[in-house]
């Protein structure tokens, strides 16, 4: 549980460092680019519930 | 949300199932957490940008730039 917690301020904190440090990031700059992950993801969760 | 965002979505799910169908590592993390992750950094990432964009730059006449100028007619 703590560890939940822990991940997205980790997350939060590499995203703002990359961009003051101007380092490249690696997650899309852009919302829409990390929502596409997230589809992907979710996509192949449910084939994964559909084949079983 | 624009049609073509749409689109995408329904194209990252395709992509998803057909990794999964196919057995083909899929491009992304496998888990929704590890997803929700790369938001995190991406929000972030969109939240400094925020931040540095409402100051404005007061070192610009420090730095150079693609003006044509050479050193020689600098001084």
């Amino acid at each position: 549980m703590m560890q939940l917690m822990i991940g997205p301020l980790l997350a939060l904190a590499i995203g703002a460092g990359c961009r003051l440090l101007d380092i490249p990031l690696p997650a899309p700059p852009k919302l829409q680019g990390a929502l596409l992950v997230v589809a992907m993801t979710v996509g192949y969760l449910l084939g994964d519930q559909l084949l079983g | 949300m624009s049609w073509k965002f749409c689109v995408g979505l329904l194209l990252g799910l395709a992509i998803g199932l057909g990794c999964r169908w196919l057995g083909i590592p899929v491009p992304a993390p496998p888990v929704l957490v590890g997803a929700s992750l790369v938001v995190a950094m991406t929000s972030g990432y969109l939240l400094a940008d925020h931040f540095l964009a409402a100051r404005p730059a007061r070192h610009r006449h420090h730095c150079g730039g693609p003006s044509g100028d050479t050193q020689e007619t600098r001084t």
